[in-house]
């Protein structure tokens, strides 16, 4: 289940191609001290491209490679762990009693603005490797090295944590799609020092540390679940998810308590997408004047002129793509667009039932200020209203409607405006599902903790468990348990049941004081 | 009839025209039976007739008439002011409709230009300052690894490069930004 979540962006093809040539340069220049300096390069290029080939081909074509199609697999080790009294004592987000009036988006900036020691590549590369070794190879000075100068900023963000709520100030009803999400990344490096500083408490045994750190990730992913924008919502999510494997580590240790209710009392679905979707719905009349005009009824002659003179200052300032026509032709370019779109607009009106005779006196302007108007929003509902459903009875629906505007805008059958400015929102909320299998799969593990302590072994099926089994988020159904012997595997098939590498398998080993662990498999 | 040539007819006349011309010559003018005087009184008196008279009166009654018809019953008279009329105007239907059909191929190739604004382009990844639409195209297609990274200088530490002014203004919080507003300082 490793999830890639560092702030880097991963490397390019050509970046990938680049290093190994220089590689093999170098290799060449060691080992052939004879090979004349002009053939080298070219000799360095055909090593390198052989070895790209190898590395994306070769590995999916071996037999011995491991198959594609195989569940996102999670080793967890656990450990039997009764629930002891209080069984909330761990809670993994603030008790009231804890939280203080204010707004913590003020503190998480500062918290950002703490990090006295700005990350360097070697930093990153550090983190990444820290938070990836498994928790008894974890170097407790190499985590404190890389924490030192960092301290003050976790406390901060401890103390954004305990704060009520968090409004994140986007002005994005002024702003629109202009506003600045220049603290994401900040945010992402915080949380990911945060869970080496949770990691090294779990190892430590310091359990109230680490739970009170943990509230600190679960509060924050919570936090940006309350900003305007889809995007803060999913870096909310993936932190969480971050939060989550600092969970697996601490199942994996004997003694750790028992967090069955802790995480059944988180709320689910953890971040439901409602306010940023809604945001995200309403988007472009925050950003088109004439589109609000439009709407209100008002159908002025220049109304068009007016649209795609915004449309161009979008351009102007980056936020939409640039036209394939060069910059001094862009306005006529835009208004014979207009022009082309009319046709689309009488047809649009007449199959909603308004007259020949009406359509034919209607002014230009206007029947493509109620054609763009009307075809966005009749797009944008049809996409956006399936994730008011349960996710299990509408995904395949609504991907079902994706694929299908996908494909009309690719026949050019939709207005410009629409196509360009609604989301596609099913990786979104396969996103925010994925943390709820996550957190149903945890309290499951939680389950069979509790159980072991009590019968020694892993239960033969999930209905001998004494607490509550949630169901598969993601497919409404219940998990897919197999025991064999001290091991067990806990399946949540992804939703199209078939495409298994995108379902989820974690791969239970019970772990006894009398049982010498052998390999993982 | 000439002197010469009436000597010469003599000549040329016969007896019998001889006694003719001689019976003629013989014949006296009788005296005239119509009075000059009488004729032209009684064209005087035929001048004098009432038909014409009434005739041309008639005809200045009838202008007399129409004249005053007109004074009496003239339009009545206009102001002139300035009013908006509200006269709905029929699209240029026709026209327009034809228009991409006829559109030239140069006007097309515009339209058309300005229809592939959605080709995507580089990720945003790409663009440590990427506008939220690019960002958000990004991150829903390949994910949060699509987010900007802090800037970073090989082997140095991360620098984070701030925008401009108003960003950084943008940035702080609403009492702050009210502060700063409303004592002058930006």
């Amino acid at each position: 289940m490793k999830m890639n979540d560092s702030t880097r962006p991963l490397r390019s093809g050509a970046q990938i191609v680049r290093q190994l040539t220089l590689s093999a340069q170098e290799f060449i220049r060691s080992h052939i001290p004879g090979a004349p300096d002009r053939k080298g390069p070219v000799l360095a290029v055909v090593v390198a491209v052989a070895l790209a080939a190898v590395h994306s081909g070769w590995a999916q074509t071996s037999p011995g490679a491991k198959k594609s199609d195989d569940y996102r697999t999670a080793t967890v080790k656990i450990w039997p762990q009764r629930i002891e009294n209080p069984v909330l004592q761990y809670a993994l987000i603030p008790r009231f009693s804890e939280t203080r009036k204010g707004n913590a988006a003020v503190t998480y900036n500062g918290a950002v603005a703490a990090i006295n020691k700005p990350l360097s590549p070697d930093d990153f590369d550090q983190m990444d490797k820290l938070r990836a070794l498994p928790l008894a190879e974890l170097d407790d000075a190499k985590v404190e090295d890389l924490l030192r100068d960092r301290r003050t900023a976790l406390q901060v963000l401890r103390d954004a944590a305990l704060m009520e709520h968090a409004d994140w100030e986007t002005s994005i009803r002024e702003r629109g799609y202009r506003i600045l999400l220049t603290n994401m990344s900040g945010l992402r490096n915080l949380a990911n020092l945060l869970t080496l500083d949770i990691r090294l408490d779990i190892k430590n045994a310091r359990w109230k540390d680490a739970a009170a750190k943990l509230q600190s990730g679960y509060t924050m992913a919570r936090h940006l679940g309350e900003s305007d924008t889809l995007i803060e919502s999913l870096v909310g999510i993936a932190i969480a998810s971050a939060m989550n494997k600092c969970v697996e580590d601490w199942v994996s240790v004997p003694g750790s308590p028992n967090l069955y209710w802790p995480i059944r009392s988180l709320p689910c679905p953890f971040n439901d997408l409602r306010h940023p979707l809604g945001v995200e719905m309403d988007m472009p009349f925050l950003v088109f004047d004439q589109l609000k005009e439009w709407k209100k009824g008002d159908y002025s002659p220049d109304g068009v002129s007016r649209f795609v003179a915004q449309m161009n200052g979008m351009v102007d300032m980056g936020m939409l793509p640039s036209p394939s026509v060069p910059s001094k032709l862009r306005q006529p370019a835009a208004t014979a667009w207009a022009i082309m779109e009319y046709p689309r607009a009488k047809e649009f009106l007449a199959a909603r039932g308004m007259s020949q005779h009406e359509i034919d006196n209607m002014p230009v302007p206007e029947a493509l200020g109620r054609y763009f108007v009307r075809s966005y929003e009749e797009e944008r509902d049809e996409l956006f209203k399936w994730m008011y459903l349960p996710f299990p009875s509408s995904m395949k629906a609504f991907v079902q409607a994706e694929k299908e505007f996908q494909n009309r805008a690719q026949a050019n059958s939709i207005s410009l405006l629409t196509r360009i400015l609604l989301p596609s929102l099913s990786h979104a909320r396969v996103t925010a599902v994925r943390l709820d299998v996550q957190f149903a799969a945890m309290s499951l593990i939680e389950n069979l903790r509790a159980y072991a302590a009590e019968k020694q072994v892993l239960p033969d099926s999930l209905d001998q468990l004494p607490l509550y089994v949630p169901v598969n988020p993601m497919t409404g159904k219940a998990f897919v348990y197999q025991r064999d012997g001290d091991v067990a595997t806990l399946i949540a098939p992804y939703y199209k049941e078939e495409q298994k590498k995108d379902g989820h398998k974690y791969v239970i080993r019970l772990q006894r004081a009398d049982v010498i662990e052998g390999p993982v498999k | 009839m000439s002197e010469n040539l009436n000597l010469g007819d003599d000549a040329r006349l016969n007896a019998e025209e001889l006694e003719i011309e001689r019976a003629l010559q013989s014949l006296a003018p009788a005296e005239a039976r119509v009075n000059r005087d009488a004729m032209m009184f009684a064209a005087g008196k035929a001048a004098a007739s009432r038909r014409g008279v009434r005739f041309w009166q008639a005809a200045c009654l009838a202008i007399v008439v129409g004249c005053t018809g007109f004074v009496v019953y003239r339009p009545v008279r206009t102001v002139e002011r300035d009013v908006i009329v509200h006269v709905p105007v029929a699209a240029p239907v026709q026209v327009v409709q034809a228009l991409p059909e006829q559109m030239g191929p140069v006007l097309r190739a515009f339209g058309e230009g300005f229809l592939r604004m959605d080709e995507p382009r580089a990720s945003a990844a790409e663009t440590p300052q990427a506008d939220y639409l690019s960002l958000r195209r990004a991150v829903l297609r390949d994910g949060l690894d699509a987010l900007p990274a802090p800037k970073v200088v090989a082997g140095k530490a991360a620098v984070y490069v701030p925008a401009k002014k108003d960003d950084l203004f943008d940035a702080l919080p609403r009492w702050q930004r009210q502060q700063l507003t409303a004592g002058g300082q930006l």
